[in-house]
């Protein structure tokens, strides 16, 4: 079988009389109005909480920056004499807070924008792999809307004090609420659009698509009403937190990052996925052990030993689903190598995918007892969320954006230079800041583990350096936000190009056009 | 090679006839977007076998798996908080330990008051009762009884050998058998028992010590009945016991490390 031959399965009603392309662009007009609502809200988001996010870091290694009530002298606020001479400085700068902006920081970027990205991105890769038009467009758009909605209430909730201090579940229930009201519209009207596909062989991206959106709400849900509408007692609610906080990164962004990779690099390149077998595993495995693996953040908390070790066993294993997904990853990619110099869609997803397999081999080896307890609860552990959550999703969700996007709006992008100004300064940013975070970690980890270590003299004044680092990685990142969103925003205008071919990172020179 | 990397001839015409689609709305209304029109076949799987290596692979970290959920779980308790105990939380030689302790401090922990109780509950309490009053002329009451709070020697005797015959508390005169506890009970139970039975119900005595039983066990390790009221009574009244000095206990390992919450509470029930 060649790569060429584009197989009808027996049984299947005959195609209708336009071609496979016209039957394509019939279901990307209908994914317009939707998809492009969803990855226009993302890209708000994603500059809210870049805003919060570049403040927050900025706050780490400068309190007094954007606080209304100038600290006193270095001396005295390390002594804790500051607190003590002004008790009120709290109240006084209000929503300008660390940990109000921390938090706004976390749920713009994790649902505001990572979520609303991956429902763009789910949502047309369902329509394209049932290969029918989207079912009911204006219902998941009225979802985008509400789901709009309750972000926006959420973070001024919590930008307002009313946050629950529950780790990644800081939206008060009544702005959860509106959250699983909306989400749980998405997730039937994808059982419905599942349902109505047309015949014949389900791929692989369609199972991770459709588990992903069976998966979140039900993770939602369990964790809203376990921990804060009907709370479990004691350290069961530490369990069901990490439980839920980890699931979101593990059975919602990770299946549909990788699902959106099944489908891209294939794609792009032309060729089929590896294999079948390890398609099959990659998921089975991810959906067995990806749900235990929340315990390992609770390594040496007030739990049964047992719970802890069987979630350290199960990150472990995960090296299964993430080295046999990097396996067929990479051997449908080998021999086209090249073609990342031009296609900007495979070039941001293959960088993903790369970083999908170093940040997992990384969670599990973070999750053993003697590592952990050195790099818990300090700066490498924030390096390794950002580089899951931005290495490796968000940049696939970037890449397939400049994928979709020109299909949904009829026109191409403006600028090659725009889009290699976002890669580098993505790329660039995200590196600087995961090794910045990350050695910065390993410092101070190593640090507090020496109780002779001073805490406020040393130990801060170590890990200050990196954490400046941090926040001028962030900056870079800013600038790619600022040009993709306009980029996008070029393209929603109309505005994009309409002749001269696809855009390419670098010229296109004979054979090697991709 | 070459082929693969061009697009595959596709047909360009759109049939307008296709229903359900608005078309006025794209802008390259006489055609399909350049965009799709470019784009390759939509994915498809190849059957490449997985490896045999990586099988090798799976199977050797599935093994390690089991050997370290097996050897890091605290046994599966619901109170085995440290890993690497393989089982109890302290491990019966941690109580034994920690209830030594509290004896030589003179100073009644809580978990070894809570052993105390459990033993008391399970063995004592069905003739002496929960009030600890026994029952009217048939068992004799714990509370308040000078056997309990008095002598130490004696009242140790009494739960190793048991009683038997006419027997005075509180000046009341109780006829009745109390059983020998010496085969069923080890010197820690018996010393958490009695001194939670001298500190209950308003009873005020000092705490006994698993080697202060451990010496009058050795003590009258010849005898082989009961105790009659006469032959206590001839123990001399708050007689020293004579504590031998114990070998270091074999097994006396504190965790390695401590596990966060050492709270005595946790002891492993018996």
């Amino acid at each position: 079988m060649t790569d060429n031959t584009h197989s009808i399965p027996a049984g299947a009603p005959p195609m209708p009389p336009a071609s496979d392309a016209a039957e394509r662009a019939a279901i990307d007009q209908s994914c317009r109005r939707p998809v492009l609502f969803f990855f226009g809200s993302a890209l708000f988001w994603l500059l809210a909480g870049t805003f919060f996010a570049i403040v927050t870091s900025i706050k780490l290694h400068d309190p007094e920056f954007m606080n209304r009530a100038p600290l006193p002298d270095a001396v005295r606020f390390q002594t804790g004499e500051f607190l003590r001479a002004n008790p009120i400085s709290m109240q006084d700068v209000g929503f300008l807070t660390f940990g109000r902006f921390r938090a706004a920081h976390l749920n713009s970027v994790a649902y505001g924008w990572a979520t609303s990205a991956a429902i763009g991105v789910g949502v047309w890769l369902m329509a394209r792999l049932c290969r029918v038009p989207l079912r009911r467009p204006s219902l998941v758009t009225a979802a985008g809307v509400l789901w709009n909605i309750g972000i926006a209430i959420g973070i001024a909730a919590i930008l307002a004090g009313q946050s629950t201090s529950v780790e990644w579940l800081e939206f008060p229930p009544y702005a959860a609420l509106i959250l699983g009201t909306a989400y749980a519209i998405i997730a039937i009207w994808a059982v419905d659009m599942f349902a109505s596909r047309k015949p014949g062989h389900v791929y692989v991206t369609l199972w991770y698509v459709l588990a992903a959106f069976f998966w979140f709400p039900w993770l939602y849900a369990s964790a809203n009403i376990l921990i804060l509408l009907k709370p479990v007692q004691g350290s069961v609610q530490a369990i069901v937190n990490w439980w839920f906080g980890h699931n979101v990164l593990g059975l919602w962004f990770t299946p549909i990052g990788i699902g959106a990779a099944y489908y891209m690099i294939p794609k792009v390149i032309g060729r089929p996925i590896h294999s079948y077998y390890l398609s099959a595993i990659g998921f089975w495995s991810l959906a067995l052990f990806y749900s235990w693996n929340g315990g390992h953040h609770l390594i040496g908390g007030p739990l049964p030993a047992w719970v802890i070790t069987a979630s350290i066993v199960a990150s472990v294993m995960m090296v299964i689903p993430v080295v046999v997904t990097a396996i067929n990853h990479h051997m449908t990619t080998r021999g086209h190598f090249h073609m990342l110099r031009y296609s900007p869609t495979l070039r941001f997803v293959v960088f993903g995918a790369m970083c999908y397999t170093l940040v997992s081999l990384q969670g599990s080896s973070m999750a053993i007892r003697s590592l952990n307890e050195i790099t818990h609860f300090t700066h490498y552990t924030i390096g390794h969320a950002h580089f899951g959550l931005y290495a490796f999703f968000t940049m696939i969700m970037f890449g397939c954006m400049y994928y979709i996007v020109p299909r949904l709006c009829g026109c191409e992008w403006r600028s090659a230079y725009l889009i290699r100004l976002h890669f580098w300064t993505a790329a660039y940013g995200i590196a600087a800041m995961v090794a910045a975070l990350t050695i910065g970690g390993l410092v101070q980890g190593l640090m507090l583990a020496d109780p002779a270590k001073d805490f406020l003299g040393e130990i801060l004044a170590i890990t200050k350096p990196y954490l400046v680092g941090r926040s001028l990685s962030g900056v870079l990142l800013s600038i790619g936000h600022v040009v993709f969103a306009y980029h996008f925003a070029l393209m929603v205008l109309q505005l994009g190009r309409r002749e001269g071919g696809p855009v390419y990172f670098n010229p296109v020179e004979g054979e090697a056009r991709p | 090679m070459s082929d693969e990397l061009r697009p595959p001839p596709e047909p360009h015409e759109l049939d307008p006839t296709l229903p359900g689609v608005d078309y006025s709305e794209q802008v390259n209304v006489s055609g399909i977007h350049d965009a799709v029109l470019r784009e390759k076949f939509d994915p498809r799987e190849g059957m490449e076998p997985m490896p045999i290596w990586l099988w090798v692979a799976v199977a050797l970290l599935i093994g390690w798996g089991g050997w370290y959920l097996g050897t890091f779980s605290g046994g599966y308790r619901a109170d085995g908080f440290d890993e690497r105990s393989g089982g109890a939380f302290l491990g019966e030689a941690g109580a034994a330990q920690a209830a030594a302790g509290a004896a030589a401090k003179e100073d009644p922990a809580v978990a070894f008051a809570k052993l105390g109780k459990r033993q008391f509950t399970a063995n004592c309490q069905s003739c002496h009762q929960a009030t600890g009053l026994g029952q009217a002329g048939v068992y004799p009451p714990l509370a308040g009884s000078e056997w309990v709070t008095g002598c130490k020697k004696r009242v140790i005797a009494i739960v190793l050998k048991g009683l038997q015959g006419p027997f005075k508390v509180k000046g009341t005169t109780y006829n009745n058998v109390m059983q020998a506890w010496e085969p069923v009970l080890d010197d820690k139970k018996i010393a958490a028992v009695l001194t939670f039975v001298r500190n209950e119900w308003g009873n005020q005595a000092p705490p006994i010590s698993p080697e202060e039983v451990a010496a009058v066990r050795a003590e009258f390790a010849s005898r082989k009945v009961a105790w009659t009221e006469a032959d206590l009574l001839a123990i001399p009244e708050n007689s020293p016991i004579n504590i031998v000095p114990a070998a270091p206990s074999p097994a006396n390992p504190a965790p390695a490390t401590p596990a966060p919450a050492v709270a005595p509470s946790a002891q492993p029930s018996p």
